[in-house]
């Protein structure tokens, strides 16, 4: 993996000429136990080429959002639109272009060797093995587990069953990837290189990403726009990662955490007033500090 | 018993019969079922189930994983017997088919990976069965670690503390009880993946090509050879039977030369 080098361009969620891959508004969904989710509020947009962190406190329908996306659920009230089709009515139709990794990976393998779990979709689709082998190969490479190929799954670790599930993902090119907590379980290096992997893969292929996570301080170096979603689901925030994490009252409804340096800068700024306003990322502020350093002081 | 150690023998083994055609080792299991069905000897049953250990040793295979799987159904068989058996020649003919077939069918599952398996018997089945059995994997391997987990949990609460019988049974009840609702989502959840990934009502599954058709060959004609002696021992049984001895002194040289080249290339 290569360090991360480039920070999202955090175009505007709401910019006109941007091409759409999912649009949802104001979905509402009852699960059997009676436990409703109604993602209304703001519409949730994902754009081409864009990636879309989704936050919030557990239980506020981040999975839910994600399902709806996928056509595992049906929207009892309001639409959901992946490249302009109803996923729960015609997954058939858009499924090739959609790579999913659920939460729990584990449930996500099913084959007795990691080679032949990845070759999974690809035969389904009747490829021919011979493509089918060389995909394999390149995801495989891609991800940097080319050892792993003939291992079996169940005796890997967590880490490498996520990337397992990842190159499953990711073997039929899709142009919109789907992450339920993708970072969940990992150690930091792991993390960032799936940051560093997600982010290439997104500038490089043009590839749509929408994941949920409570890693807050993924969210600066890797979205280009978040949404926010408050308890019960309502989606309260929408914004780049500056925009939602300037806005302390929303965060603190749905039980988010700032991340670190956003606070590291807010006490700054508490002690002395000419410090930068803050920074999300690790290169922003050392760039910010760096010039602060160098500013001259009243 | 880890079944990740069946599994991992089927899927890493680098055996002859590892490396055989599914059909081949198929069709040699259905014929070595066939000759413990049609045998009344006792002596040719444990030709046959002396001949399966010989190669389970010549083979490398992990015999003590293996042997105690295989005597497991002695167990039921044991009881049966005892139930019904007129003698005790017939009893012991009763115990000795049991363990005979289980041991072929353990050895076809230490050599080949499960979705192999099923992916040859998903030809002759109807779709659903095929797609069934092998949707079945990945979940025993799921259920089966969340068993030692619930096990563990109960353990570490108290749940199975000695002295306590029925509460230890109300405890282990529950958790199979939770097990049970468990499997059931697990199971929902397992077909949405592979709706996800792909699954169209037909689960493909890439057949390994066989890396010795020669070796398939031999396979095949060994099983069909141990089923041509049972038959011969049945239909001749009369002309027979003062020869019994003579498949099993066979078989036993063929174990003891096994267990010298297993014992000096160690």
């Amino acid at each position: 993996m290569t360090p991360h080098t480039h920070s999202p361009d955090h175009t505007h969620p709401d910019d006109p000429n941007a091409e759409e891959v999912v649009h949802i508004s104001c979905v509402r969904h009852t699960y059997e136990d009676g436990t409703s989710v109604h993602l209304c509020g703001i519409d949730f947009v994902a754009h081409r080429g864009k990636r879309v962190a989704v936050l919030g406190p557990n239980g506020a329908g981040k999975t839910t959002m994600l399902y709806h996306i996928l056509g595992l659920l049906k929207p009892q009230e309001g639409a959901v639109h992946v490249f302009g089709i109803s996923p729960a009515d015609d997954w058939p139709a858009i499924r090739r272009r959609v790579g999913v990794m659920l939460q729990n990976v584990d449930e996500q393998i099913i084959s007795p060797t990691v080679g032949d779990d990845v070759a999974f979709s690809p035969r389904q689709y009747g490829l021919p093995e011979a493509e089918v082998q060389e995909r394999v190969s390149a995801v495989l490479r891609l991800l940097g587990i080319e050892e792993l190929a003939d291992r079996v799954p169940h005796n890997l670790s967590g880490g490498e069953k996520r990337k397992v599930a990842l190159a499953g993902a990711l073997v039929m090119d899709p142009e919109l990837l789907v992450l339920d907590e993708p970072f969940e379980g990992l150690d930091p290096t792991s993390r960032q290189g799936l940051l560093d992997l997600l982010e290439r893969l997104s500038r490089e292929r043009d590839m749509t990403v929408v994941l949920s996570t409570h890693d807050i301080d993924a969210v600066p170096e890797f979205a280009d726009y978040a949404y926010v979603l408050a308890p019960g689901g309502t989606i309260a925030l929408r914004g780049t990662p500056a925009e939602v994490f300037a806005n302390a009252p929303v965060l603190a409804r749905g039980n988010i955490k700032p991340p670190i340096l956003a606070e590291l800068f807010t006490r700054l700024r508490e002690r002395d007033p000419s410090a930068p306003a803050t920074a999300l990322t690790i290169s922003d502020a050392a760039e910010a500090l760096e010039a602060w350093k160098r500013s001259p002081r009243q | 018993m880890d079944i990740g150690v069946v599994d991992r023998s089927a899927v890493t083994g680098t055996s002859v019969l590892h490396g055989a055609a599914t059909s081949a080792k198929l069709a040699a299991f259905s014929l070595l079922l066939a000759a413990v069905v049609v045998s009344t000897n006792l002596f040719v049953v444990l030709a046959i189930a002396v001949a399966l250990l010989a190669a389970v040793f010549a083979l490398r295979l992990p015999a003590r994983s293996i042997l105690p799987l295989a005597a497991y159904p002695a167990i039921f068989a044991a009881v049966f017997a005892f139930a019904s058996a007129p003698d005790a020649l017939a009893g012991a003919l009763i115990i000795a088919k049991a363990i005979t077939s289980a041991l072929a069918a353990v050895t076809l599952m230490f050599t080949t990976p499960y979705p192999q398996v099923f992916a040859a018997l998903q030809r002759v089945t109807p779709g659903l069965v095929g797609d069934t059995l092998l949707m079945t994997y990945r979940a025993i391997f799921i259920l089966a670690d969340k068993l030692g987990d619930l096990t563990r949990a109960v353990r570490l609460r108290s749940g199975l503390s000695k002295g306590h019988p029925v509460r230890a049974a109300q405890a282990t009840t529950r958790a199979l009880g939770g097990l049970l609702l468990y499997s059931l989502d697990l199971s929902q959840r397992e077909y949405d993946v592979l709706v996800l990934r792909g699954y169209t009502g037909r689960l493909r599954v890439a057949v390994r090509p066989s890396r010795s058709p020669a070796a398939d060959i031999v396979i095949v004609l060994a099983a069909l050879t141990l089923l041509g002696i049972a038959s011969a021992w049945r239909i001749y049984h009369v002309a027979f039977i003062d020869y019994s001895w003579i498949p099993l002194a066979a078989a036993l040289l063929g174990l003891c030369a096994a267990l010298v080249t297993r014992w000096r290339t160690r």
